[in-house]
């Protein structure tokens, strides 16, 4: 029989009057890669507290390793033998991978260092595993697929029996996201470790776990075993994604907004696309190494070394004083405001680029209230930004790019670390964008919902374009690695 | 939260960022004066309400300047040594005949260089701002030094009398003992005016928003370097103004003037609220933070207070208010969010 590695039964936690899990059950076995599927984000970060630093319960046992480490009676407080593996980096940055693996865990007694005897301890891994990266080299060189291995190999070496993997196919790529699999699957059939797998989609965890929890509003509403994992049966829990008509008229008559011919910058190897107006264009970088670069040369940072960039018909640097481009970052809520402004402050700011008068008169920013009031109600007056919620933090980025109303904008994994409701929230506010006749490009490293709203998929693969999808092919996306 | 169609001219003075702490520190400065007040009468008499608004003026040009600096994110070290680039070059060249005007346009130049110089080397070279304003800190003693070599000048001369009465000896205004002075005016007219530039132009937007999130602000299409090179020569702008101020009123050029004046420039901001981690402070903090530094000074000197005693005092307060900063900004009681109109429909 299997060891249990964690049973939650019937937790409860209040926090700030709001119950956060509610009747929580939950058992992990030794070797097993259970996922958890969470509808809503409500109770999710609770619970990994709750697993990780065994916060007070009101309601409840928790057992780890078959000795109960929390209840509502007594919390022992302690830290259980978890890790997480998510998005954020857990390493030190400037140290080097066998500092982080080695030296900086539990348990490491060593005064001494031998870098030597590091390295060999490494190798045993790295030749196991088939990893290209060495023991001297450090973190902050690493790509984040590279960094997740790292972090993996540091909990195994310091003898963690549950590991946590969360959200983890926002930060890497598809192909990455496999090989990961791999090494969970080998991890947890050879060191018995167990892993809760968060995520999303159920199309991803159906590709590794074993079991599946459907979560929502801190509830488990189901557990799922392999043979129960079915679309159809998912869809029951699922809000509805299906997608709109498009409207009627062949896209390709669209005149051309943007277009790249042979750019060469950094990662970009001569990179060509073309965006047409209103369009919505999923970008899949197959290596997750572009992103940065395309943004910068995008951004007028720098000019590309080679190729072209035309926006309009002309080139991107006649546009420099104020580009009818915008961007919206990887979790935009806490990455593209500014938290010391007022709601109506953030909500000008890129169209000041256009009017540099609405700093001045009261009255322009006045109609802008009034005429943003109808989407967002009295927000839209709030001094105070950080008491809104991640949704409406969201909602304030994306109405900012429709006032300013670029040509075109770039949303990084729109996606990202956002529950079902958030993620349907989402593709209402691109429909928005393309209603006003922005063009939108996707830049994603997995498909996740990218797909419901793309008109066009393009394949990016070593920096250079090197396949196409039009919305009538999305059917062959089978074949591509799971999202 | 709910707009209503009129609001009241203090509640919409209210409703600016940062004004509940001007307001705090505001009625601290009120409890001082009376302090000091009743501890020694002659605080509130005429004469030294003038000498207080006269002593208070330098303090708040170079803090002005500062908290340019410090909204975007950064400091300037360097102020203090240009002050006294400013006071040597400027006295330098008085005393070697040269028109006074001519002298302060050439002194200008040299010290917004300076500020072009810390720009470009926190902005374009990416050098911690603490260590590229250390590094022209040092060069601008070094040239206030080299300027007349290594000697203090002479008296500026009878030529420089209306150069005087401009940056210090003007009477604006005289009532009984009460006597404005010029150097006053000179401050409220450079407060209004990058009080304008930081609340009602995009520059001042741009400044508020590298300090506030510097990757969003490029993202938005702000250039930051020309913006943050555009707060440092406004710092190097005031330090050259106090620089001048403080030639006018010793008639000579002395090579340590502004010793250490970046401190009080970092106190007068930060007291009034000035955010050391940038994006946060309106300049009329600044007024009321240069004013308690400047209170402090005089009353503790009313009061008999030895110069070790007030030194430890006025270092408590600007701990304090820093130290109420950095717990303000990243240890705020959680409140609780408010529900979306939206999902409130829906539900």
């Amino acid at each position: 029989m299997k060891q249990e590695i964690l049973r939650m039964s019937h937790v409860t936690l209040i926090d700030d009057g709001m119950t956060k899990l509610d009747d929580f059950n939950l058992n992990v076995y030794a070797g097993e890669i259970m996922g958890l599927l969470c509808q809503n984000a409500h109770g999710r970060d609770t619970l990994l507290r709750v697993i990780t630093q065994n916060a007070p319960i009101h309601y409840g046992y928790i057992y780890f390793r078959e000795t109960l480490v929390n209840n509502y009676r007594h919390s022992a407080g302690g830290r259980n033998a978890v890790a997480i593996i998510e998005p954020r980096s857990h390493l030190v940055q400037d140290l080097t991978v066998a500092d982080n693996i080695f030296v900086l865990r539990r348990g490491f007694k060593k005064y001494f260092i031998n870098p030597h005897t590091l390295e060999m301890q490494l190798r045993q891994f790295t030749e196991e595993l088939h990893l290209s990266f060495h023991a001297s080299d450090p973190v902050s060189r690493l790509s984040r697929y590279e960094s997740c291995v790292v972090e993996l190999l540091r909990a195994v070496v310091t003898g963690v029996k549950l590991i946590v993997v969360r959200d983890i196919s926002t930060a890497i790529s598809a192909m990455e996201l496999q090989k990961f699999h791999r090494l969970m699957r080998h991890y947890a059939r050879t060191a018995g470790i167990a892993f809760l797998y968060i995520c999303n989609h159920h199309e991803e965890a159906f590709t590794v776990c074993e079991r599946i929890s459907l979560m929502r509003s801190g509830h488990i509403l189901r557990v799922l075993d392999r043979r129960d994992f079915s679309n159809e049966l998912l869809w029951r829990y699922s809000l509805d994604f299906t997608r709109e008509l498009p409207p009627p008229g062949d896209a390709t008559d669209e005149a051309e907004v943007l277009r790249l011919s042979g750019v060469c910058f950094g990662a970009l190897q001569g990179l060509s696309l073309s965006v047409r107006h209103g369009e919505c264009l999923a970008l899949l970088d197959m290596d997750n190494r572009i992103f940065d670069d395309l943004i910068t040369v995008m951004n007028s940072e720098k000019s590309p070394a080679a190729g072209e960039i035309l926006l309009d018909g002309t080139s991107l640097a006649a546009h420099k004083t104020c580009p009818p481009v915008s961007f919206i970052t990887e979790y935009p809520a806490k990455t593209m405001l500014f938290h010391e402004m007022s709601y109506l402050d953030n909500l000008c700011f890129a169209a000041a680029r256009k009017s540099p008068d609405l700093w001045r008169r009261h009255t322009l920013r006045e109609n802008v209230a009034q005429e943003y009031r109808q989407f967002v109600g009295d927000f839209v007056y709030l001094e105070n930004i950080d008491l809104l919620h991640t949704r409406d933090l969201i909602d304030l980025v994306y109405y900012s790019v429709h006032l300013y109303n670029p040509r075109i904008v770039f949303c990084v994994q729109p996606f990202s670390g956002a529950d079902m409701y958030l993620r349907r929230h989402i593709i209402d506010l691109i429909h928005l964008l393309q209603k006003k006749g922005i063009a939108v490009v996707l830049l994603a490293v997995n498909l996740s919902d990218c797909l419901l709203v793309a008109d066009r998929l393009l394949l990016v693969e070593n920096g250079r374009l090197c396949r196409e999808y039009s919305q009538k092919d999305f059917a062959e996306l089978a074949d591509l690695p799971p999202h | 939260m709910e707009k209503t169609a009129k609001q009241s001219p203090i509640k919409k003075m209210m409703s600016v960022r940062g004004m509940g702490q001007v307001v705090t520190v505001t009625c601290g400065l009120i409890v001082l004066c009376v302090v000091f007040g009743i501890l020694n009468p002659t605080f509130f008499s005429s004469r030294n309400v003038g000498n207080l608004l006269r002593q208070i003026v330098p303090i708040l040009i170079i803090g002005i300047g500062q908290s340019y600096v410090l909204i975007t994110g950064n400091i300037d070290l360097s102020i203090g040594s240009v002050i006294g680039m400013s006071c040597m070059i400027s006295a330098t060249l008085m005393t070697k005949g040269v028109n006074p005007w001519v002298a302060v346009l050439i002194t200008m130049v040299c010290c917004l260089v300076i500020g072009v110089i810390n720009g470009e080397l926190v902005a374009r070279c990416k050098l911690p701002p603490f260590i590229a304003t250390l590094g022209t800190m040092t060069i601008a003693r070094g040239i206030a030094q080299i300027s007349n070599n290594n000697y203090n000048t002479n008296f500026i001369g009878a030529e420089a009398k209306g150069f005087q009465k401009f940056f210090y000896a003007g009477k604006v205004f005289q009532a009984g003992d009460f006597t404005l002075y010029s150097g006053v005016l000179i401050a409220i007219v450079l407060w209004l005016f990058f009080n304008f530039l930081l609340s009602k132009t995009r520059t001042g937007r741009h400044i508020y928003a590298i300090g506030s999130n510097i990757d969003a602000a490029k993202l938005s299409g702000v250039n930051v370097i020309a913006t943050t090179t555009k707060a440092y020569i406004v710092s190097a702008f005031c330090a050259c103004v106090v620089g001048l101020i403080t030639c006018a009123t010793t008639g000579t050029g002395t090579m340590d003037a502004g010793n250490a004046y970046e401190m009080y420039a970092v106190a007068a901001s930060v007291i009034g609220g000035v955010s050391t981690l940038g994006g946060q402070g309106i300049l009329l903090g600044t007024v009321i933070g240069a004013s308690i530094w400047q209170v402090l000074q005089n009353g503790l000197q009313f009061a008999g207070a030895q110069v070790a005693i007030r030194n430890i005092v006025i270092g408590v307060i600007v701990v304090v208010s820093v130290l109420m900063d950095v717990i303000v900004r990243t240890g705020k009681p959680r409140k609780k969010k408010l529900d979306s109109p939206a999902a409130a429909t829906k539900a």
